[in-house]
């Protein structure tokens, strides 16, 4: 086990620094002066702390190296679009996309894995059918057509929830503190239904082939032997294991996830890393636009490490070595 | 003599498909005394194993214990109980073995909570004392160091632990009856012997009575006192071990003797019965067993053999214990005829066909 | 999942399919989008490009003139959606065509020849997968806006083979052990040989699976891509920028968001089930069984 944490440990650490190299050179490789020394929105102050921190009139591979020494000061550069350093605009953005992303994913899980199970025991009845049906067809909507769909019809056609914003822009501050975390939660049901919606449909899939799997093993049958109630044998002792393929998925969704959110920023106007980066590419502002993915690159490769970690220490069978 | 512990009379066991119904189990009568062990041989395809698990009533659809059917045990009638009261039955009073050890038992949970969790929900034990009968029963089956085995993975213990595990899961509501569908085939050799020495040293202990499912005569001359034999989804013979092994009535009782490889004395070849097991949907007419039988007639095509007495406590299905006199009449069976020797049928491509008239012109 | 080897080979496979009614209606349902998108020049009521009436036209809901409605800038709906699946459809499908094509030969490779050169291939892939594609293609895209459609092709194909790559490494791997290939390879048969011939043709069935999956997975991310402004650039027209054109004032011109989006959804569910369908066709389990 201990192996196997350090190699994970391991891979995770190249894959961020492949990320921040990738950025680099995607910076480089722009057209047009990636710090836009012409850009007129950079005043002449800027454009020299630019050169003295990255160097950018010394040889390529110096630059690299300041860069990957300003990368671990914190140091991304500055962002033209927004006035500031990006480190800064990104610190602001990251925890709003966080939070969509974990209540999504929760909700994803917990529905997904109960829709699962649900079509896995009932299979074949009326109603199941119809849902299985209903999860195909959830499978295969485009994220960011569904949250238009949700918005359109909950915002505007059934005015119940916020048409996005992650606060209210002009009551927030003047609610009580009960206030405003209703206020949040409010403006967080749409977009997060929106990601859990398709997730769920993924994983409900995966779960329900999973579980049905599960429940031909033998080990049923000896449970059913031992006079186990079968509610038993089916919550404890198959579905135990058929979790573990899931947690492996749900590992897996979170690429899916942080892509999907981008979509359901843009949508919501939600001010995440994903709003973030696609503003800034519309605005040219490139070290911002780099930086940003190569963050949400670096936070994805963060979050599958941790999922490994926890089906690690889920499945007995990775634990310790097998006799 | 006492009540026999379990009587199972005329069971049926149907499988219902769109290939047609397989008769697995086609009217199967035997009892086990208390204490007993009782053997029932057959091949794959015999219905022993889907006897095994009919009488713990866990055959699901589209399998069926046809009505008509009766398990006897401890003078209840098993397939009248409902769900909840065979549950209780179930890992209780009668318990059963499995072949496969690895995958009888769950890879998620330590051996430990697989055995405790049979006492918690028979008798509602706390987790302290589940957990300390079922080292006391890792101990029982002769696996050292249990207090430190209990809390292992079954992917941590070798394959002869393993079915220790799973015995010491069975016996921990020390039941009745005992039903072990090959638990030493899918082990070593050395192994199996452990294993079977465990079962006879626990028998004794206890006084359960033993079901032993198996296709392995060696094992069943180890350990039974009366054996079954099973094919075609029926009884075909019952005797008490030392006559089916001296002398055997029932002609695939008697190939399955000789098709076993016997230590020292001489032996050329072993003897294979010719043809193959038939398919439980499409049992042969008359007897089941005439197509490879080396001594059938007409009567053994049209007339199904009832189980004839032979001496005490022997039966066999045949129609020889009628006709005594057939018996020295032997030739090659239906099935060699018909396709060739080894006997078993295929259709052969034209080319070979011909090449074998001409053979037989020139012959 | 069953293990890889278990699946049958491709021989009775498009047999086997047919025989599923879900896969027949699919399979239809995407001919006549492909259809559609071929005849479009001919079906299509207006040029897509076509302002005929730039004040009046403009903004129209979905009437008898035009169905799906017209755009702000007075074009209309329906005809920019049939041109427009003659973009997200082909992109997709040549997409998916690349990434299938390399991804066979990345994974065939490591997959036969295993070690060293096995490992580390798939330490390459498994820090390629961890990126997520939206990101990796919103980073490229995002410094290069004025991307041409066949670089968009390579770029959305170039990062859509790393799964396939892995399921063909494993399948490669179990069909290399077995006994007719290694038969071949006892009589003389050079590397090159053995993959084409023995080993892929047995190993193709997940990659059908994951094409599948794959052209329905790219028409959404396609769309999303121009949604956000990087994908298919006007004039041109795809099912992705016609939504793009609408989100502007997204409550008035609703209909530009409707019927795109239904368009990608009904493509993707196709895809998705004639994905499911194949892999059932390829499960030996789902055999008529003999006796057990």
């Amino acid at each position: 086990m201990r192996r196997y944490l350090l190699g994970r440990l391991l891979q995770t650490l190249v894959v961020v620094f492949l990320v921040t190299t990738a950025s680099f050179v995607l910076v480089h490789l722009a057209p047009g002066d990636p710090f836009a020394l012409e850009d007129p929105r950079a005043s002449a102050e800027v454009r020299a702390r630019w050169r003295a921190e990255f160097g950018l009139d010394r040889p390529l591979p110096e630059q690299y190296v300041r860069y990957l020494g300003n990368v671990a000061r914190g140091n991304l550069g500055w962002s033209i679009s927004h006035q500031r350093p990006v480190a800064h605009a990104i610190a602001d953005a990251l925890p709003r996309t966080l939070l969509l992303v974990g209540v999504g994913g929760a909700l994803a899980l917990l529905g997904g894995i109960a829709l699962g199970v649900y079509q896995s025991l009932r299979r074949g009845s009326p109603v199941e059918r119809v849902v299985s049906g209903a999860t195909l067809v959830a499978y295969s909507l485009p994220d960011f057509w569904v949250a238009i769909v949700l918005l359109l019809v909950f915002a505007n056609w059934i005015p119940v929830f916020p048409a996005g914003g992650v606060v209210d822009p002009v009551m927030h501050d003047y609610l009580s503190f009960g206030g405003r975390i209703a206020d949040r939660l409010h403006h967080l049901v749409l977009p997060a239904a929106t990601l859990a919606l398709i997730a769920a449909a993924g994983i409900a899939r995966y779960q329900r082939t999973a579980l049905l799997e599960v429940l031909g093993a033998d080990f049923l049958r000896t449970a059913r032997a031992k006079g186990l109630p079968e509610r038993r044998v089916v919550l404890r002792h198959a579905l135990r294991n058929a979790l573990l393929p899931v947690i492996t998925l749900a590992g897996l969704m979170i690429p899916a996830l942080f892509g999907g959110a981008v979509f359901v920023e843009k949508v919501f106007s939600w001010n995440g890393m994903g709003l973030l980066a696609v503003n800034a590419i519309a605005a040219r502002d490139y070290p911002l636009v780099t930086a940003s993915v190569a963050m949400g690159g670096i936070v994805v490769a963060v979050g599958s490490l941790v999922a490994d970690l926890l089906y690690a220490v889920a499945d007995p069978r990775l634990r310790e070595g097998s006799a | 003599m006492t009540d026999p512990l379990l009587e199972v009379e005329d069971l049926h066991t149907y499988f219902y498909s769109e290939n047609g119904v397989a008769r697995s189990v086609d009217g199967v009568s035997f009892t086990v005394g208390r204490g007993e062990t009782v053997g029932l041989v057959g091949e794959s395809g015999s219905g022993k194993s889907v006897t095994a698990l009919s009488l713990l009533r866990l055959i699901r659809a589209p399998g069926r214990i046809e009505p008509g059917s009766r398990v006897r045990f401890e003078g209840k009638d098993l397939l009248a109980l409902s769900e909840e009261e065979m549950r209780r039955m179930r890992g209780n009073r009668v318990a059963m073995i499995f072949q496969e050890p690895m995958t009888a038992l769950n890879p998620v949970f330590t051996v430990g909570e697989q055995i405790a969790e049979v006492s918690r929900i028979h008798e509602g034990t706390s987790r302290r004392d589940a957990w300390k009968r079922a080292i006391e029963m890792l101990e029982l089956v002769g696996i050292p160091a249990p207090e430190q085995r209990a809390k292992e993975y079954p992917h941590q213990l070798s394959g002869g632990m393993r079915q220790r595990v799973v015995i010491a899961m069975a016996l921990v509501m020390n039941p009745a009856l005992v039903i072990a569908d090959e638990p030493t085939t899918a082990l070593d050799v050395t192994i199996q012997a452990q294993i079977l020495e465990l079962l006879a040293e626990l028998q004794q202990r206890t006084g359960m009575s033993i079901l032993l499912i198996t296709h392995d005569l060696g094992v069943v001359a180890e350990t039974c006192s009366r054996v079954l034999v099973m094919y075609g989804g029926e009884i075909v013979e019952e005797a008490p071990v030392g006559v089916t092994f001296a002398s055997a009535h029932h002609p695939y009782s008697e190939g399955l003797l000789g098709a076993m490889p016997r230590v020292g004395g001489e032996q050329e070849r072993l003897a294979t019965i010719p043809g193959t097991v038939p398919a439980p949907t499409n049992w042969p007419t008359g007897c089941r067993f005439h197509d490879r039988c080396p001594y059938a007639w007409e009567r053994c095509a049209q007339e199904h053999p009832p189980l004839y007495q032979i001496g005490v406590g022997h039966v066999s299905r045949c129609h020889l214990a009628d006709e005594p006199g057939r018996r020295d009449r032997r030739h090659p069976p239906l099935v060699e005829a018909v396709a060739g020797p080894g006997g078993v049928a295929q259709g052969s491509p034209p080319g070979e066909r011909d090449n074998v008239k001409d053979r037989k012109a020139l012959s | 999942m069953s293990a890889p080897s278990d699946a049958l080979p491709a021989a009775g496979l498009w047999h086997r399919l047919w025989r599923q009614r879900r896969a027949r209606i699919a399979l239809m349902v995407l001919a006549t989008l492909a259809l559609l998108a071929l005849l479009a020049p001919v079906i299509a009521p207006y040029e897509p490009t076509a302002q005929r009436d730039i004040i009046g036209m403009k903004s129209q809901p979905p009437s008898l003139a035009h169905p799906f409605g017209t755009d702000q800038f007075s074009r209309d709906v329906l005809s920019r959606m049939l041109h427009g699946a003659r973009i997200s459809l082909s992109v997709a499908v040549l997409a998916v065509l690349l990434s299938a094509t390399v991804g066979t030969a990345y994974g065939a490779i490591a997959g036969y020849r295993g070690g060293r050169l096995d490992a580390v291939m798939m330490r390459l892939l498994d820090g390629l997968l961890a990126i997520p594609r939206v990101l990796l293609l919103l980073g490229i895209l995002g410094v290069w806006p004025m991307v041409s459609l066949p670089v968009l092709i390579l770029l959305l194909g170039g990062t859509g083979w790393f799964g396939v790559s892995r399921l063909v490494r494993a399948e490669v791997m179990a069909v290399a052990r077995r006994d007719h290939v290694t038969a071949a390879r006892a009589l003389g048969a050079p590397d090159h040989r053995l993959l084409l011939r023995h080993i892929l043709p047995n190993a193709i069935t997940p990659v059908l699976v994951a094409a599948a999956l794959g052209v329905g997975g790219v028409v959404v991310l396609e769309a999303g891509l121009s949604y956000l402004g990087v994908g298919v650039r006007p004039p041109h027209a795809s099912w992705g920028n016609i939504i793009q054109d609408g989100s502007t004032d997204l409550y008035l011109r609703w209909w530009m968001s409707l019927f795109p989006g239904l368009a990608i959804v009904i493509t993707v569910l196709a895809c998705n089930v004639v994905a499911d369908a194949l892999r059932d066709a390829a499960d030996p389990r789902h055999l008529p069984r003999a006796n057990d």
